[in-house]
């Protein structure tokens, strides 16, 4: 009898799932006050994984808001190899994505070539060396190094294809904690940039980089029972705190906040983002 | 007329067994990926999320989107028994977005005034198959790479 019943489903499903809705061919503006959502009654499932923004996301916002690069503030990328403990290498993998997407954008083509090897050589010591394999990523992005268009879609389809190796896999641990590498090393070069220039627009930036923060530390805490994260959901509250500070004025429904962040705080989120940052990532001598 | 019934569940075995097949390997994000990386163009493919749920079950996926961002939000459900109703909610429960109107539609653009966390809601419909379970996904593209 079930088999009828998948046989019968089977049009129905494909053509749900083939349903082309209409092409919209302006961005809808949303009035979300207007109408309040039906109350769900039954219990919301938890057991899925947040859609945080890519690392080429956002680098490619704070480049929009005046974020310039700066050798001194990314990774020492000669220093890939010595990273021998899985964690280790798993967070190089998340800094090492961050460094590249936000070298790319600003065309150190050689150094983001640099930053692709080191993450590949760190993916083959975590054993997920696919990622970088099935679709020649490496060589592929030499070849296409000076366009710029290319050069970009070759970084979103590699971050891209790491989410969804890593969820369909299980290595949650891997993905959790290089997310949050990513997330604070994006920070780290944001927060030092907006010290050195003082832009509002980056400073917003770096406000709105709470949102993945709190989801981070949220999945990170729903997995401790599969993988020891060591410190790192305390060291991530602790940034969490002080991100908080900057939040002067409330957000409502359809507006966001006053978010600003005077010298002092900025400064210390800057010292704090290195202290948590300085326990992996290897310091230039 | 024995072998042709034969025939016939033959038939309908291995329809089955491919259907599962398929079902199993579509709530797989690679294949998932495979699948929207091109039909989202000119937007770009920035992420996705899917999970087996129970039909007659609600299930939100949680989005994180940026402020003045170009979004589309393509939406694939299968395995119920019908048409699924699909909300996109802010934290607060405000409605942004429902396919009640039109049941077919897959996709929502989209551009936030603010930063913020949105939700895309399945709702499902029962089956008579308590046991029965069907595959949610969201897929999100973007542009302005």
């Amino acid at each position: 009898m079930n088999y009828f019943k998948y046989v019968l489903v089977a049009p129905l499903t494909l053509l749900l799932a083939c349903g082309g809705g209409k092409e919209s061919a302006k961005v809808d503006d949303v009035d979300v006050d207007k109408i309040h959502a039906d109350t769900v009654t039954k219990k919301d499932l938890d057991n899925f994984m947040h859609i945080l923004p890519s690392h080429l996301r956002v680098a490619m916002m704070f480049k929009n808001a005046g974020v310039n690069y700066n050798a001194t503030v990314v990774a020492d990328v000669s220093k890939h190899t010595t990273f021998e403990k899985p964690y280790d290498q798993a967070y190089m993998l998340g800094v090492y994505s961050v460094d590249l997407a936000y070298s790319a954008i600003n065309n150190q083509t050689q150094q983001s070539v640099n930053f692709m090897k080191a993450g590949k050589y760190l993916a083959q010591q975590l054993g997920i060396e696919q990622i970088y394999e099935a679709n020649n990523t490496l060589s592929r992005f030499e070849s296409n190094m000076e366009d710029i268009d290319s050069v970009k879609t070759l970084i979103n389809d590699l971050f891209t294809e790491t989410d969804v190796f890593l969820k369909d896999n299980d290595k949650l641990d891997v993905l959790l904690i290089s997310m949050s590498a990513g997330w604070l090393e994006a920070v780290y070069i944001s927060s030092n940039l907006a010290a050195q220039t003082g832009k509002r627009e980056i400073i917003s930036l770096i406000g709105d980089q709470r949102l993945s923060l709190s989801h981070l530390i949220s999945m990170m805490n729903s997995h401790t029972e599969h993988a020891d994260f060591g410190t790192l959901v305390s060291d991530l509250e602790t940034v969490q705190k002080a991100l908080e500070k900057g939040q002067k004025t409330p957000d409502t429904e359809t507006m966001a906040g006053v978010y600003d962040l005077n010298k002092d705080e900025l400064k210390s989120i800057v010292d704090l983002v290195e202290k948590i940052r300085s326990k992996v990532v290897a310091t230039k001598s | 007329m024995k072998k042709l019934i034969i025939h016939f569940l033959s038939v309908v075995a291995i329809t089955f067994i491919a259907n599962s097949h398929l079902s199993a390997q579509q709530c797989k994000l690679k294949q998932i990926k495979k699948e929207y990386k091109n039909k989202v163009e000119p937007y770009m493919f920035e992420g996705v999320a899917s999970g087996y749920i129970f039909t007659g079950e609600t299930a939100r996926i949680p989005v994180t989107l940026y402020a003045n961002q170009k979004y589309r939000l393509y939406f694939f459900t299968d395995g119920f028994d019908g048409p699924v109703t699909i909300n996109i909610v802010t934290r607060n429960r405000f409605l942004v977005w429902t396919n009640k109107e039109n049941m077919m539609e897959d996709h929502f653009t989209f551009m936030p005034k603010k930063s913020d966390d949105y939700f895309v809601e399945f709702v499902t419909p029962k089956s008579a198959d308590e046991d029965a379970r069907g595959c949610v996904a969201v897929i999100l593209a973007s542009r302005g790479f």
